[in-house]
């Protein structure tokens, strides 16, 4: 099977053939990410689009330097998925009801969509607070500003919780996700 | 920033919760630093880990159709159709109304003569900034030499199409080389079932097709074409029927310039 790379360099060159394989590979887990945060098919879906069409010309922007073609493509999708929820919070016109959920709800409820044993167990084993603000970002789409408003607690405080929390999540995750690999 | 400020800022770069400001500052940094980068891989892994995690949803075969058609080369290539029967309808009226085109463009251009050096200078920034994307879009396309050919041509010539739609539509040609490109942006669709035809016009005869094409909303098309120049003096679009076209125009030309 061709590597990961091997087909976005042959995108570069722009092959539609290499796009095809890519997308077949990474479809799900970039839709089912959006479909996660965005809660929603249509716009799951339109952002799904917008990040291959945007992985298809930002091919040659890939440097293998800062990871593999998949977290670089997650991270694609994630970056995107969270741009869509920002602007679908900012249409609302009274954002502040779907917002009023504890960030504990929204953990909870976080916490549900995640399947894979690894990544849970790892989550699970945080400190709560540590968790809370990683799950409210990551999977909330809420930057550290919003977060320290909506939990009440100083900036400094969420900056913390999320610097301890991934660097944890790294010593667990990283050598056994690379193990893995 | 230094780099101790942004190292602290990398896990919540990675889970895209950083203000668009640290965002900026963020990957100024990372660019020129080693240590920052292997960090952001390590973090990166952590976050792509989250994104595998979530449960898996197929997504539906639609989409994945529309997402292949979207990137399809944006350049579509007209292959002249030869001409099965012969020549019947507007022709002739048709080269007629272009005349009467060309010699109101004359008119016009003596009465508003004065605005005409400040539109020359407009055009010509337009033409080296459209030179640029030209070059830039050309990259990706099949007929890449001709177009390349075409672009870095001294001697280019460019006629802007105007008529009854709105639209951005430019033809840029080099009589010597007989190399030719008809650059469309912003057209609107023609239509179900409708093509746009391009047509060279000959002062006598019949109007030559020089292909057919759809534009795609939102992209931009660069139709080559071949041919001698020097032989003809319009070049016109027309609406006709897809998904080939007609052997002469049907209906009054959309868009039109003199060469």
């Amino acid at each position: 099977m061709e590597s990961d790379e091997d087909l976005l360099a042959r995108m570069v060159r722009g092959d539609e053939g290499a796009f095809a394989m890519l997308y077949d590979r990474f479809s799900a887990p970039v839709y089912s990410l959006a479909l996660r945060m965005l809660g929603d098919r249509a716009a799951a879906e339109e952002t799904t689009q917008e990040v291959f069409l945007g992985i298809w010309r930002g091919a040659g922007a890939f440097d293998p330097r800062r990871g593999s073609v998949r977290s670089w493509l997650l991270a694609q999708a994630h970056h995107k998925t969270v741009d869509a929820l920002r602007r679908a919070r900012l249409r609302a016109t009274d954002p502040l009801p779907a917002q009023v959920a504890a960030g504990s709800e929204i953990e909870a409820e976080a916490l549900r969509g995640v399947e894979t044993g690894l990544v849970r167990d790892a989550l699970g084993g945080l400190p709560a607070e540590q968790r809370e603000a990683i799950i409210l970002a990551y999977y909330g789409g809420y930057t550290q500003q919003e977060i320290a408003g909506r939990l009440q607690i100083p900036l400094g405080t969420v900056k913390t919780r999320i610097r301890d929390g991934m660097q944890r999540l790294r010593r667990q995750l990283v050598s056994e996700v690379q193990l893995d690999a | 920033m230094t780099h101790n400020q942004v190292a602290e800022l990398l896990p919540a770069y990675a889970l895209d919760a950083l203000s668009p400001e640290d965002v900026r500052a963020v990957e100024d940094h990372v660019r020129g630093c080693q240590d920052c980068q292997r960090d952001l891989a390590a973090f990166t892994t952590v976050t792509a880990a989250m994104a595998d995690s979530v449960l898996m949803t197929t997504p539906p075969p639609a989409l994945r159709a529309r997402v292949l058609e979207a990137v399809r080369p944006e350049v579509d290539v007209a292959v002249p159709r030869p001409v099965p029967h012969r020549a019947r309808g507007l022709s002739f009226g048709w080269a007629l109304g272009l005349a009467a085109a060309a010699a109101a463009v004359v008119v016009a251009v003596g009465a508003v003569g004065v605005i005409l050096n400040q539109r020359l200078a407009d055009l010509h920034t337009q033409l080296s900034r459209q030179t640029e994307q030209l070059n830039a879009l050309s990259i990706r396309v099949t007929q890449q030499e001709q177009l390349l050919a075409i672009v870095t041509n001294p001697a280019l010539k460019r006629a802007t199409l105007a008529g009854s739609v709105v639209g951005d539509v430019q033809f840029v040609y080099d009589p010597a080389s007989r190399l030719g490109a008809l650059i469309v942006r912003n057209l609107t669709d023609p239509g179900q079932g409708r093509v746009y035809q391009l047509w060279l016009v000959a002062a006598a005869g019949a109007p030559q097709s020089a292909g057919v094409f759809r534009p795609v909303t939102g992209r931009s098309l660069v139709v080559p074409i071949t041919a001698d120049f020097t032989r003809y003096r319009a070049i016109a679009i027309s609406v006709e029927q897809g998904p080939s076209g007609a052997p002469l125009p049907t209906a009054p030309p959309i868009l039109s310039a003199i060469l």
